[in-house]
Formats: C-alpha cells, sequence, structure tokens
C-alpha cells in the first residue's frame, strides 16, 4: 500500500491538488481561493519550467528554478497568512517558508544529502495541499451553522478615540 | 404671543449666538430672509436690539406652543399633559469648549459597530497583528524543522541500535530488475531502467576485462612452463613473454580505468537520486591513483 502510494504520488498530488482546490472554490471564500489559486498556480508554473528547461530535479545544488518558484510563492502565502482570518493559512506560510529555507540550506551546506534536499523542499507542498483540504473542510462546516465569519482579517476595534472624534462631528 | 414655526427657528439659534449667514444655511433660506423674521421678531416683541430679544426669550416670554394632543377618554392626573418637559436642545454649538460640571464619554455599545468574529486569536489580530504573524509563522516554521530534525535523528540512531542485531533484508537484482525500495522516492520510472541497464553494461565491461587478464596470465604461465624444459635454450620467448606482460600491465590499465569510470557513474546516480543498490559504490582512491601501469617504461 504504502510502496503503491509512493510510486503513484506525482499523480496522487496532483489529483488531491486539483479535488481540494475545487471544493475551495466550490465551498471556500476569499482566503481557501486564494490559497487554492496560488497552489494550483505553483504546479502549473513548475511544469512549464519542467517543460521549457527539460525535466529533472537538481538536488546536489541549489535548483534555481524551483527556488524561484518557492520564492514567489512564499511572497503570495505569506502575504494571505498575514491578511486572512484563518489560522490555516499561517501554517501553510510556515511550511513555505521551510521550503525557501530548504534551498538557502543547499547554498549554505554542501555536504547536505540530496535525499533531505528533496525531502525539505518537496515534502511542504503535500502537507500545504493537505492543509487547504481540512481549512477548507473546518470553513463550510462553521459556515453551515449559520455562523459568518469575515473572509480577511478586520482593523483594530473601534477605540475611544474614535468615539471622541465622533463626538466632536469630526 | 404666538410665534410662527420659522421665526422660533430663528430666534433659537440667535440664543446661541451663531450669526446670520450661519442661521441662513442651516435653514436652507437666505440671509435678507432671515433678517425679514429678525424685523418681525423685533416689531412683535418691541425690542430694539439682539440682545434684548435673546433675553426676552431666555426670560420666557414666548413658551413654545403646545402641540394638538389626542383626546383619550381617561386621563392621568400625576402625568403632565404633553409638551411641558424642558427643551433638550444644547446652547453650545458644536467643537464649542465650554467649561461643564461634566464629561460626555462616549463608549461603543457592542450591538453598535458591529463586527463579525474573528476566527484568530486575539493577538493576532489587533494592532502589529502583521509583525506578529510574521513572527507565529517563523516560528512555526523552526518548530515543523525542529520535528523533522528530531524525527530523522531518532531514525537514524535506531537504525543504528538495530544494525547488526536486526536484519533488514534488502533483495537486490532479480532476474536484473530491482525490487522498488527507498533509494526511489525521487526518480521516474525510466531513468531507474536506465541506470539498471548502465549498471548492467559496466559490470559486463569490467567482467571482460578480468577474463582478459586471466586469460593473459594463464598464457604467460603456459608459455614460461614450456620453456623450462631442457631442450630449450633458456632465453627462448623471452620477448614474447615481456611483450605478453605489457599487453597484461596494459589491462590492468584499463580496469583502472573501468573503476574510475563506475565512481563517476555512481556519483551520477547519487546526484539524479538512482538507486545503486542503495547504497553508492565506493572506489578506494588507490585503485584509481596511479595513471600509468608500472611497466610503461620498462
Amino acid at each position: 500500500m504504502l510502496e503503491l502510494l509512493l510510486e503513484y504520488r506525482v499523480i496522487a498530488q496532483r489529483l488531491l491538488l486539483f479535488l481540494v482546490v475545487a471544493s475551495a472554490f466550490r465551498w471556500g471564500a476569499g482566503p481557501e481561493r486564494t490559497t487554492g489559486l496560488v497552489l494550483a498556480g505553483m504546479l502549473f508554473v513548475d511544469l512549464a519550467y519542467h517543460a521549457i528547461f527539460g525535466a529533472g530535479v537538481r538536488l546536489l545544488q541549489v535548483d534555481v528554478g524551483h527556488a524561484v518558484i518557492d520564492l514567489a510563492a512564499l511572497g503570495a502565502l505569506l502575504a494571505i497568512g498575514v491578511k486572512a482570518n484563518r489560522n490555516y493559512t499561517l501554517w501553510i506560510g510556515a511550511l513555505q517558508i521551510l521550503a525557501v529555507f530548504g534551498h538557502v540550506a543547499r547554498n549554505l551546506d554542501n555536504a547536505m544529502s540530496p535525499l533531505m534536499y528533496a525531502v525539505i523542499h518537496i515534502a511542504p507542498s503535500y502537507a500545504q495541499i493537505i492543509l487547504l483540504g481540512v481549512g477548507t473542510h473546518r470553513y463550510r462546516r462553521r459556515s453551515r451553522t449559520g455562523l459568518k465569519y469575515n473572509s480577511w482579517r478586520s482593523s483594530s476595534p473601534p477605540s475611544w478615540a474614535k468615539g471622541r472624534l465622533r463626538w466632536l462631528g469630526v | 404671543m404666538p410665534l410662527t414655526k420659522r421665526q422660533r427657528e430663528v430666534l433659537e439659534r440667535l440664543d446661541r449666538r451663531l450669526p446670520i449667514k450661519v442661521i441662513a444655511a442651516e435653514l436652507g433660506v437666505s440671509p435678507s430672509r432671515v433678517n425679514q423674521h429678525i424685523a418681525a421678531l423685533k416689531r412683535l416683541t418691541g425690542a430694539n436690539d439682539l440682545a434684548e430679544l435673546v433675553a426676552q426669550y431666555r426670560a420666557g416670554k414666548f413658551p413654545p406652543d403646545k402641540p394638538p394632543c389626542i383626546k383619550v377618554t381617561w386621563t392621568k392626573s400625576q402625568l403632565p399633559e404633553c409638551g411641558d418637559l424642558p427643551s433638550t436642545a444644547g446652547r453650545t454649538t458644536d467643537g464649542e469648549i465650554v467649561l461643564a460640571d461634566s464629561e460626555p464619554i462616549f463608549i461603543d455599545a457592542p450591538w453598535a459597530d458591529f463586527h463579525k468574529p474573528s476566527l484568530v486569536r486575539r493577538m493576532l489580530d489587533g494592532s502589529h497583528s502583521v509583525i506578529r504573524r510574521l513572527t507565529m509563522m517563523l516560528g512555526l516554521a523552526a518548530a515543523i524543522a525542529a520535528a523533522i530534525l528530531v524525527t530523522i535523528s531518532a531514525a537514524t540512531e535506531l537504525g543504528r541500535l538495530i544494525d547488526g542485531v536486526a536484519y533488514v533484508p534488502v533483495d537486490s537484482t532479480e532476474n536484473g530488475r530491482l525490487s522498488p525500495g527507498r533509494g526511489e522516492l525521487i526518480m521516474s520510472e525510466r531513468l531507474n531502467d536506465d541506470a539498471r541497464f548502465i549498471k548492467k553494461l559496466m559490470r559486463e565491461a569490467e567482467g571482460v576485462t578480468n577474463e582478459a587478464m586471466i586469460a593473459c596470465s594463464k598464457l604467460k604461465q603456459a608459455m614460461i612452463l614450456a620453456r623450462s624444459l631442457p631442450e630449450f635454450d633458456v632465453a627462448t620467448g623471452q620477448a614474447a613473454v615481456m611483450k605478453l606482460t605489457r599487453a597484461e600491465q596494459n589491462f590492468v590499465a584499463a580496469y583502472s580505468d573501468l573503476l574510475r569510470v563506475h565512481s563517476e557513474l555512481s556519483d551520477i546516480a547519487t546526484e539524479t537520486a538512482a538507486m545503486d543498490e542503495d547504497i553508492p559504490t565506493k572506489i578506494k582512491g588507490h585503485a584509481t591513483a596511479d595513471d600509468r601501469p608500472v611497466l610503461q617504461h620498462a
């Protein structure tokens, strides 16, 4: 079972990504959709990269193409994590930080084992997909109970100063 | 003394010391119209100027009209009829600072400015939330990395402990094919097939060279045994033996070159994560250190 899963993990990952992103667009709100868009975009840019520059993953040096893709995704996921009114986006952002740090560590440490490099910059994407799926499911379950939540972080709560200003007619 | 609605409105604003232009703007009429109202008021009251007019107003010379009440069949004698409550209109203009014995503090009622509930913790949703969330994400990343590190080192240590005690079978070549194992983690099937094929050919080349060396030494043995018979001259075929030895040396050199090839292929296999029986072949340095055969100069 495990070996079967390992053998078909690429197909399994794409299938899972498709299902998760589709459900995020069907049942999720802003953060779910945006995160799904970023994850799907990573896959498509990756496919385009392999189609243009040839297949293969470099493990003995920094894989520049994948490092650039991961860095761009880091920017987007950090922005989502900062703005969203969700908890799981923080975990997704953290995993992306880990992937980018993997590239940095590969660059700094030549003795890093190729397997470790592969695990640290490829494995987070699996966890991110699963996290998005769980996040969408939880959002759907909450919204079914009738509770309404903001998609994005609200600004600071109304302050004493604001009330004072309103009284002054400003 | 009955006043019209407009006259009363003008008078009330005069009491608040509003300029005529402001009164006109508030009532939506022209300043000259306000002046006409003021002239009418002066005529009614006999006041000479605005201060006198206002003084009369404050003295209560113009009680508010009683609004038309609905006559009911029953009355409550303990309650005043309507309209006797004191006016609540403020006497200070907006923004004017006055001394007062009370300080109005406006506090938003929870329902006045309704906010949908926040999912994240309060700490991550107020002021400084950007820096706090970034820190949170960095912390989570560090925690995940630490967890991975601990897991891997624990697994490695366990493996070292088990090593020599337990036996983990690694079934390698089976009809020339390797069963899928750990090394295949990041490989396509095609690449793995290529790696296996190259390895097979590598082994064949090494085997052929070994056989050539054995053949040479058998030939030399046979030749030397043959000339040891008393019928032959002691120097018989010495030149042939020397040439044969040179040929043998060349085969040894060829074998060294093959080992170097094997070593480089093994490195490539590690780089592309192709399996090399899960363990990269290590060719020891001295096996490939000598570049040319010793007898080159002989």
